[in-house]
């Protein structure tokens, strides 16, 4: 028999993430509902999520190899089309995981005032999601390299490591703006220009090479340049990603710890604020 | 003793009222801009409410509790407070078991997908695993009745099937504690006395219900305890039946206290002499005139393990006839009728009543009756088969189709057990007045009752 005591009191410490794992079903119950309504009537279905990277991708590649011409030595040896579809896949599971996190609870509020269950699924659900369409545009990805005619080497033990960096990333990004929307809603407005103009402030298209030495060190204050570098070397090999990016991540786990927390501090005020 | 499955102790909630303060961003960094030039946090200006001030209450295992009081009495926030939707600001609960919150029906149903999809998906959200609701699949499509459509998005569906899905999944959730807010007040006549006969087997299991309801006969036919909240504050606490005349009371005589006399306005006109079309009131027609077919009033129960009943007693037959005829035959108007109920004794400490309870086809509680007035002999505390028999006089309801419920007490007043709406009979005109020279010009008489009056004509 389960016993359970409500009241106002809450430990503030504690996360409560058994009760989260209590609940685990529903995290995929979510996703899988998000994924079926989201490509429910649609003739293409989920290979949908690699249009938005590969239409990118042809633009990009227009620019980037004929009217600005990137040096391919900067590049590390790889093919444009390669070098940024790449960065660009890391980058759309980034926003969109960002982006559908943080209106997770907002788009949820009716069933946020009708019943209870840990909040943090909502999030946590669009992980899976973003993670099943950031898994469609890899395959492509990884198909394009065989043709071309690239072959990952040892390094690609790494890219698990930075493909959960990438998703850790996006998630912590989403549960704070998330908590915060839930409080003050011009976070939901803010959400568009961190996705639209971050990805110029992140090495996507361009190689981190080409920015100018005395401004490099921000870089490293932004962790997707870590991820997206980290996941080009363990696809193509090169110069290991720089030491310095290890900083960047440690600000992710900074603000992925200090996201759970706040979460939980908002968590208990959601239904009275929604 | 039962074991206590729900303590309240002292739960208070409080709101601020109005346009809260800081909950813009802008404002949250203003007033942060202001405590720090005035170095003193100036005092929430808003108007405040407790919603909910010390209440406490205590359910034990298989009772049902119901909690009645006008609109924004707290009778929501309780309940939101019970299933954790949201803090109290002050006091404790402490739930042992499984909460099942009802606050919706069909919630978190999503409408494109289809029947089987949301079963599994509004199960998930009402806290079962995927094999638990695996495991009753079968029962819940039996209960709803939808085998042909569960592969259809519900979108499509008519909003009966919708609900009847949604109920269907809820009632078949594996909790201990079950929360229902005016769930059954949606529906056609049907629907509802199906939820109701649910929950009311949901209770006689075993489970622990709360009911919010502004339906006071669904809370007398479900619920043995209530709850009458006044302003976020507990106005009375016991048997329900006590409880709804408290609140009835109280209801009208706040009503007859109220300062503006009803006035007839002028969409209060019953004809539009004018030809307006517009503010007249319209007039609805019944429920459809289709045949109702219905099963014999009758009701045994050939074993004793699934027969209603708890440590006092056990329900053998009930049985609705007209005096001197068979159970087969009709009950008409003219007819006295009688209801009895054979139950067995299971101990000799505790004297039991029975009681019943009428509801007409449109809901409406007709009366109830018991034997509280009967002075019970030492006897009829030995251990044994009983039958307590009630007589409806002839001539007193008019016909419709009734649905009994069944109140059992012990020693008089303690209400220990309902079975809502266990078995409907129809009452019927007779043979007589459907051939007579007045009904060929009439409809039938409308009403609940049909009393043949003492007419008395002079001239003067």
């Amino acid at each position: 028999m389960t016993k359970k005591i409500i009241s106002s009191r809450k430990n503030v410490l504690s996360l409560d993430l058994k009760k989260l794992f209590s609940y685990r079903a529903l995290i995929y119950v979510f996703a899988s509902r998000d994924l079926k309504v989201q490509y429910y009537q649609t003739f293409l279905g989920i290979l949908w999520s690699m249009i938005q990277p590969l239409t990118g991708l042809l633009i990009f590649t227009f620019i980037f190899s004929y009217v600005i011409k990137v040096n391919p030595e900067e590049l590390g040896g790889v093919p444009y089309p390669l070098f940024a579809f790449s960065g660009l896949i890391c980058w759309y599971f980034f926003s969109s995981l960002m982006g559908q996190a943080g209106t997770s609870l907002m788009q949820s509020q009716y069933l946020i005032r009708k019943i209870y269950f840990p909040k943090l699924i909502l999030p946590i659900s669009k992980s899976l999601t973003c993670f099943a369409e950031f898994i469609i545009s890899f395959l492509l990805l990884f198909f394009i390299m065989l043709i071309m005619g690239y072959y990952p080497g040892i390094n690609i033990l790494f890219l698990p490591v930075f493909i959960l960096l990438n998703l850790i990333t996006g998630l912590s990004v989403g549960i704070w703006l998330s908590a915060l929307t839930i409080r003050y809603r011009d976070f939901y407005y803010i959400i568009p220009y961190l996705v639209n103009f971050g990805i110029w402030l992140t090495p996507v298209f361009y190689p981190a090479t080409l920015i100018p030495e005395r401004l490099k060190f921000l870089i490293y204050f932004n962790p997707m340049a870590g991820v997206i570098s980290g996941f080009r070397w363990s696809l193509f090999g090169g110069a290991p990603p720089s030491v310095y990016y290890l900083f960047s991540f440690v600000i992710v786990i900074v603000i992925f710890i200090t996201g759970l927390y706040y979460f939980r501090k908002m968590e208990t005020k959601i239904a009275d604020l929604v | 003793m039962t074991e206590v499955v729900i303590k309240a102790q002292n739960i208070s909630k409080f709101y601020r009222l109005g346009k809260p303060q800081g909950d813009t961003f802008k404002e949250a960094v203003g007033l942060a801009l202001k405590s720090l030039f005035n170095k003193k946090r100036q005092n929430n200006q808003g108007k405040s409410l407790w919603a909910l001030k010390d209440v406490s209450f205590e359910i034990k295992k298989g009772e049902a509790l119901g909690i009645v009081g006008r609109n924004g009495a707290g009778k929501s926030t309780l309940l939101k407070i019970l299933a954790e939707i949201t803090d109290p600001t002050e006091g404790t609960v402490e739930i042992n078991g499984k909460v099942a919150a009802v606050l919706e029906i069909g919630m978190g149903f999503h409408p494109e997908l289809s029947g089987t999809e949301n079963v599994y998906l509004s199960g998930s959200i009402l806290g079962m695993k995927t094999e638990e609701i695996r495991a009753v699949y079968e029962d819940i499509v039996n209960f709803c009745g939808l085998e042909n459509f569960m592969d259809t998005p519900v979108k499509n569906y008519s909003s009966g099937m919708y609900m009847r899905l949604a109920f269907a999944v809820i009632a078949h959730v594996n909790a201990d504690v079950f929360l229902f807010d005016e769930v059954l007040s949606v529906g056609d006549a049907a629907f509802r006395f199906k939820c109701q006969k649910k929950i009311n087997e949901l209770v006689n299991s075993g489970k622990t219900i709360i009911l919010v309801s502004h339906n006071l006969n669904d809370v007398a036919n479900i619920c043995t305890r209530s709850l009458l909240l006044k302003n976020g504050k507990v106005k009375a606490y016991g048997q329900t039946f006590d409880i709804l005349n408290d609140y009835i009371e109280e209801s009208i005589s706040e009503s007859l206290t109220q300062k503006d006399v009803i006035s007839y306005s002028d969409d209060t006109k019953f004809y539009d002499e004018n030809d307006t079309k517009d503010k007249v009131w319209e007039r609805y027609y019944g429920e459809d005139d289709t045949m109702q077919k219905l099963p014999l009033p009758i009701i045994e129960w050939s074993s004793e393990l699934d027969t209603p009943g708890n440590e006092f007693f056990y329900i053998r037959k009930i049985q609705v006839k007209a005096i001197n005829k068979n159970t087969d035959e009709k009950i008409v108007i003219d007819d006295d009728i009688e209801v009895s109920i054979d139950f067995f004794k299971r101990t000799s400490d505790v004297f039991i009543d029975m009681g019943i309870g009428l509801t007409d086809k449109s809901g409406v509680l007709v009366f109830i009756s018991n034997t509280r007035d009967i002075v019970h002999p030492d006897s009829h505390k030995e251990i044994g088969h009983y039958c307590s028999k009630a007589i409806i006089p002839c001539n007193m309801l008019n016909s419709s189709v009734y649905t009994l419920s069944i109140f059992v007490a012990k020693n008089k007043i303690d209400n220990i057990m309902n079975l809502s709406y266990v078995l409907s009979f129809k009452i019927e005109f007779s043979d007589e007045e459907l051939n007579s020279e007045w009904r060929k010009y009439y409809p039938p008489d409308p009403g609940i009752l049909k009393p043949k009056l003492k007419w008395i004509v002079q001239k003067l």
